[in-house]
């Protein structure tokens, strides 16, 4: 597996990962701008109009009849939030060159179709994109916004967000809101699709068999001559901890409740010690030999699900669990306790098991091509980009001192509880 | 040993009958890091009803007990699996679905320890009531977890709908009555029939050659005695229960399930019926489709919408699932679809894009390890005799196939729609 990475523009680089491994070659352009409520809508419905038609494939169906043609190619957009950073990603996932059955190829063709998708838009005669393209992005939108809210586990989530990070950019949802996008105008989408090729910090990848040089040439060429205003994408507002703890409790109608906890962490996303952060929260709610899934599902067995998720880029930890009313106070004194059992150095057992466990998984990355490539679009916004296999060595080093100094970075700041009214128990 | 090959892919695989009485499937796949295994056994959600070759009666058991088993075979006497795999740094899991169940883990490191423990705690049961006592408290609050999942929800409440009798129609864990009626006894019946190594299969694919997978199950398993195990549900009617049903959860967008029952003239299905009926679908209501660009432009679909050819053993379907504001209406398109696809017959350029199409998302599953490993299981279990015959079917199958399909399916006297959505 042969990774190297290039400079294109002042704010564009090329990653590549030369690799005979797979069937398919997967190639995806990441566009990443800071997260801000009045854009946040507008990029993501834009994102997916481009995934959809295109001046060469003016409707959904013509592209779509060209994918399956090209055995089954997929292209697909994607929204996510780095921090308080969006990253758009659009990319395509196509058959290699060699399982064709008519000698053509496919995966060139592939990586023409996807930058044509980008850079030439379906628009009408005063260069507007067409309003019921918008219209139609606009009901899909929201229709993933809603859906997501009927998944109850991350309908809490997004709520125990919006309160704990109440006046950050961090609490914008990565689609923006139902309100913004309903009044997206065609010059907000004119004005977004400019800035976002001419200002967002941009990433290619391409992983697999292709001929690498030839792609690396054409990706070049598209960018060459387009106007770029790029200036550095902002750091993610540091919030060390939290004074008083927020909390709430709200009723819908639900089988079965949520509880969610969010914890500052008073560590900077560039801080040497963010590996031993990453043990930290394996240890405390990773695996099923944490501490959470030990003690609190198993032993006194107050949830059915319970654990964390350090996020990095923008310095905090989220606990997650499946949790009846009854339990929730048990709970969550329960999931403090772990917290200081860790700081008083009680996890050698869970230490070894998640040094290795961490191993697995970040070997594991080189194994499947979407997990290669949303490994480098994740780190679009770090100045140096690491390796799988550096990322494994910085795990090695973590030592138990570094873990104990990580538990007491931690705060609570903020307690969502989801339960069902009162008069329904 | 057996070994399989396929030209168009560049990749074989080896079959071998242990003397365990176990089958074996080794798939070596040259510069991947990391190793898939998977342990399965032909029992799933639907087997409440069986009869053993040495036994004249036919044991009926509550609904739920495979699931449940599953759970339970994690623990042991002292140190649990996952305590266990903690030490080689493998990450583990298991599911039961209708037709079976399989244990399974993935590493990069340490294979072999991984695998003596997945063949250990797999073939050693440890049961007592009041590890059975706890157990039905846990998995309680995991059925009623589901009750709040629409998608979950909505495609049971479809299946209930289809099915009169046969189990199909049963959460998979059960309900938390019929989990109250378990007992280590029944457990210990369930595990001695259906976990007859005779009765499983284990496939491993990616670093790992077949020597290093024959020789832990030399040393990890005994010979298991002959054993064949009959399956029988009560007589399912070829008519529906009923044609709606409609439940409510607090949620801001509708999901459906539309299903046509189809009838089951053979227990099983063979491969290309599968391959036949999955080109089918795909040229009816694939993103190529009128029917689903149609749709997707009026506003009553988007990109959740699905497809898919449902069957096992003794049940077969289509179902049709996605989010809606008007679930009736798409449910009438499809089966007007359906109908003039009848009258008209299959166009060849369609029907050419959709064999393409499929055939080259055939090949990419050969990317991934847990795909190869967990079709390789359920090949086995479904009494096809190689994973790479599907790519030769796409091959060589015809529109005419396909139209002699669609002639026998897909009758709408017997469709049902199933809807959640905010009260």
């Amino acid at each position: 597996m042969n990774f190297s990475e290039k400079k294109i523009a002042e704010g564009i680089s090329l990653i590549t990962v030369k690799t005979n491994q797979f069937k398919t070659n997967e190639i995806a352009v990441n566009l990443a701008v800071p997260l801000k409520k009045e854009t946040a809508g507008v990029n993501a419905l834009l994102i997916n109009l481009l995934s959809r038609k295109s001046k060469q494939f003016p409707s959904m169906a013509l592209l779509n009849k060209k994918l399956a043609f090209l055995y089954g190619a997929t292209v697909s957009a994607d929204v996510t939030k780095l921090g308080e950073c969006q990253m758009l990603k659009l990319g395509i996932s196509c058959l290699d060159d060699r399982f064709a059955l008519d000698s053509e190829s496919i995966s060139f063709e592939c990586i023409k179709l996807l930058f044509s998708l980008i850079s030439q838009p379906r628009l009408d005669e005063n260069g507007d994109f067409f309003q019921e393209d918008i219209d139609t992005e606009k009901r899909i939108l929201i229709e993933k916004i809603q859906a997501e809210n009927n998944e109850k586990r991350t309908y809490v989530l997004r709520q125990a967000e919006k309160l704990m990070f109440e006046n950050e950019a961090y609490s914008i949802n990565r689609y923006g809101d139902i309100e913004d996008i309903n009044a997206i105008t065609k010059e907000q989408c004119r004005q977004a699709y400019e800035n976002l090729l001419s200002q967002a910090k941009i990433l290619v990848t391409v992983v697999g068999n292709t001929d690498i040089e030839k792609a690396a040439e054409y990706i070049g060429d598209v960018f060459k001559n387009r106007e770029r205003n790029y200036s550095p994408l902002p750091e993610a507002e540091f919030v060390p901890f939290c004074d008083k703890v927020k909390e709430k409790m709200e009723r819908i109608d639900v089988k079965q409740g949520k509880l969610v906890l969010g914890f500052r962490v008073n560590l900077k996303p560039n801080d040497k010690l963010t590996p031993a952060m990453r043990s930290f929260c394996d240890i405390f709610g990773g695996g099923p030999y944490s501490k959470l899934f030990a003690n609190v599902r198993e032993k006194l067995s107050l949830c059915y699900y319970c654990s964390a998720r350090y996020t990095k880029l923008k310095s905090y930890i989220m606990i997650q669990s499946g949790c009846n009313e009854e339990n929730m106070d048990k709970a969550v004194n329960e999931i403090l306790n772990q917290l200081e059992a860790i700081k008083s150095g009680d996890f050698d057992e869970e230490f070894n098991s998640s040094k290795i466990a961490i191993n697995d998984i970040l070997l594991s990355v080189n194994d499947a091509p979407e997990l290669i490539e949303a490994w480098y679009a994740n780190q679009i916004i770090n100045d140096e980009i690491k390796t799988p296999e550096q990322s494994a060595k910085e795990n090695e080093a973590v030592t138990k001192e570094q873990i104990i100094e990580c538990a007491k970075l931690l705060t609570l700041d903020t307690v969502y509880k989801l339960s069902s009214p009162e008069e329904v128990k | 040993m057996k070994e399989i090959n396929s030209q168009i892919l560049g990749e074989k695989y080896y079959e071998i009958k242990h003397s365990s009485g176990l089958k074996i499937f080794v798939m070596p796949k040259e510069n991947y890091s990391s190793t898939y295994a998977i342990f399965g056994t032909k029992y799933g959600s639907i087997d409440t009803r069986f009869k053993r070759s040495d036994k004249k009666e036919w044991t009926v058991v509550p609904e739920g007990i495979a699931h449940f088993l599953e759970h339970k075979l994690f623990e042991s006497e002292d140190l649990d699996a996952f305590a266990r795999y903690a030490k080689t740094g493998a990450s583990a899991n298991a599911y039961t679905s209708f037709d079976k169940t399989c244990y399974l883990f993935q590493c990069s490191d340490n294979f072999e320890e991984s695998l003596e423990i997945l063949l250990d705690f797999v073939t050693h049961p440890y049961f007592t009531p009041k590890t059975v006592e706890k157990e039905q408290g846990i998995i309680g609050q995991e059925i009623t977890m589901y009750y709040d999942v629409a998608g979950w929800m909505s495609t049971f409440n479809l299946l209930k709908c289809l099915y009169k009798n046969h189990p199909v129609r049963i959460d998979i864990a059960g309900t938390v009555e019929s989990i109250a009626q378990i007992t280590d006894k029944l457990l210990y019946d369930c595990y001695d029939t259906f976990y007859n190594l005779n009765n499983m299969c284990l496939a491993v694919v990616g670093n790992v050659t077949p020597e290093q997978v024959t020789e832990m199950c030399d040393k990890m398993l005994k010979k298991a005695p002959d054993l064949k195990i009959e399956r029988s549900f009560e007589e399912e009617p070829r008519d529906i229960v009923k044609s709606f049903e409609e439940y409510h959860l607090s949620m801001d967008m509708p999901v459906f399930s539309f299903g046509y029952k189809e009838e089951c003239k053979k227990p099983e299905q063979d491969l290309k019926k599968v391959v036949e009926t999955n080109i089918l679908l795909e040229i009816l209501a694939g993103d190529t489709s009128d029917l689903y660009n149609q749709l997707f432009e009026e506003g009553l679909i988007n990109a959740s919408f699905s497809k898919e050819y449902f069957t096992g053993f003794g049940y077969e379907a289509v179902i049709f699932e996605g989010e809606s504001e008007n679930p009736q209406l798409v449910s009438e398109r499809i089966k007007n679809a359906v109908k003039e696809m009848k009258k008209n017959g299959i166009d060849n350029e369609k029907f050419e894009i959709a064999r393409r199409s499929l055939y080259g998302k055939e090949i990419m599953e050969y990317n991934d390890i847990s795909n190869i490993a967990n079709g390789l299981i359920a090949a086995e279990f479904n009494g096809w005799s190689s994973l790479f015959d599907a790519l030769e079917i796409y091959k060589t199958v015809t529109k005419e196939d396909i139209e002699n399909c669609l002639a026998d399916m897909m009758d709408e006297k017997y469709s049902a729609l199933s809807v959640v959505k905010e009260k």
